[in-house]
């Protein structure tokens, strides 16, 4: 960096002080190179304040997302809710998939509720890890309990105790889970899964589909789904089912 | 707003969820609508957490009734701008100023333009120079993130880049008058 744009950026941030900063003003007023060389710094640095305005605009707007419909509490299921879960989801796909081939239209949400099941809960690790697997094994109980706000929570702890792609997938699915679920952390936490070749990948692909649909996403998610039927992946038939859907607004 | 950008988003999600309701509720109640109300509140937070950075806010009260006034006076601006409700308007009006300068988010032609500007700088200048500028982030952090080898690297390529936003700065007359007059 030359001597010239040391010296305008110290003016800008106002390092200049006394007879230095007099002695640069009259050279503004003399020197019109200068004073065009000022412009265009302060004119780049507009631009790259309203650059930053609209990228936070964009972050805020993601924590906007996932503000659930004015209720953040963790949900706990009654032991007797999940002895009757499998029945009742059981009669919820059954009804979802009459709709579907009824009429094939639906609403993104009924849509997401309808076809969104939970994987399985992570397996118990062996023992011999001792301490250095407590985040983990706090979080697959938690996610076998039902508590799945706070499971997320341990399973993003659990990075570094258990492969991140792991720790990510059911930190994901635990989001996907709430009652009023983060979809756009969970599509994050899947996109994560996705960097890297693992087995959790196909499963990440099919709930990531599933969330960007729950978010109206529809679009975004068709690809996914398509990808997904073409390699007859994990849930191809439902994300063929998926994609000849009418949505419904 | 100190440490790492992954810190400080988290910091803002806190501020974030921890406000929203009280202010759009406060909002509504004075005639914006959901979009209207969330806008505002979304902008007043941008403008905490650039007055948070040029120490113009030193915590003098709590940030949820600083977000509250930042907010009240935006749209006490905005129902100006609009010239409605101007009983409303001047009742509000009697209630406590609020000086700092506000960040207003660009909108239109003027947005478009900035849009397209920082597409032909490629995206890994556009995130460097606003880690630097906007987010006010070290070189070591920006060389971290960014998966630089060195600092000096990051200073080399922040002058390339900002010399380059330049030019194309240059090409754009009618985007320099826009933002010239933005002030």
């Amino acid at each position: 960096m030359d001597k010239l744009q040391q010296d305008i950026e110290r003016y800008l941030h106002g390092k200049m002080g006394g007879e230095e900063l007099l002695a640069f003003d009259l050279r503004l007023q003399k020197d019109k190179e200068l004073a065009n060389l000022l412009q265009e710094e302060q004119l780049a640095r507009k631009v790259i304040r309203e650059a930053g305005r609209l990228e936070l605009k964009e972050t805020l707007q993601e924590f906007e997302n996932e503000i659930p419909a004015r209720n953040l509490t963790p949900r706990v299921i009654p032991l007797w809710i999940k002895r009757a879960f499998p029945v009742a989801a059981m009669v919820i796909i059954f009804f979802g998939l009459y709709q579907v081939f009824k009429q094939n239209t639906m609403t993104p949400e009924v849509a997401f509720d309808t076809y969104f099941e939970s994987y399985a809960a992570p397996s118990v690790l062996r023992d011999n890890e001792g301490s250095a697997m407590m985040n983990w094994k706090q979080a697959t109980q938690l996610f076998s309990d039902g508590d799945y706000q706070e499971a997320a929570i341990y399973f993003d702890r659990s990075v570094g105790e258990v492969p991140s792609y792991q720790a990510e997938f059911y930190k994901g699915l635990s989001q996907l889970s709430m009652e009023a679920p983060y979809f756009q952390s969970a599509v994050n936490s899947f996109d994560r899964v996705l960097e890297t070749d693992n087995d959790f990948v196909q499963q990440a692909r099919w709930y990531k589909a599933l969330a960007l649909i729950g978010m109206n996403k529809q679009s975004e998610a068709q690809p996914l789904l398509k990808e997904i039927v073409a390699n007859e992946a994990y849930n191809h038939q439902q994300a063929a089912e998926l994609l000849t859907i009418n949505w419904k607004r | 707003m100190q440490g790492t950008l992954a810190q400080r988003n988290r910091a803002l999600e806190h501020i974030y969820r921890e406000n929203r309701d009280k202010v759009t509720n406060y909002l509504r109640a004075n005639n914006a609508d959901e979009d209207q109300a969330k806008d505002v509140f979304q902008e007043a937070v941008i403008a905490m957490y650039e007055n948070i950075k040029e120490k113009k806010f030193k915590g003098e009260s709590a940030i949820g009734t600083y977000l509250y006034s930042i907010a009240r006076f935006k749209w006490l601006n905005q129902i100006k701008k609009n010239s409605i409700r101007k009983d409303h308007h001047d009742q509000l009006e009697q209630e406590e100023d609020f000086q700092s300068p506000l960040a207003t988010i660009i909108e239109g032609e003027t947005k478009e333009g900035v849009l397209q500007l920082l597409a032909e700088l490629g995206e890994a200048c556009k995130r460097l120079l606003i880690m630097n500028f906007y987010h006010e982030a070290s070189m070591k952090e920006i060389a971290k993130n960014g998966h630089y080898s060195s600092e000096q690297i990051v200073r080399n390529k922040k002058y390339k880049c900002l010399k380059r936003l330049k030019e194309l700065i240059n090409q754009k007359p009618a985007l320099i008058r826009v933002l010239q007059g933005n002030g």
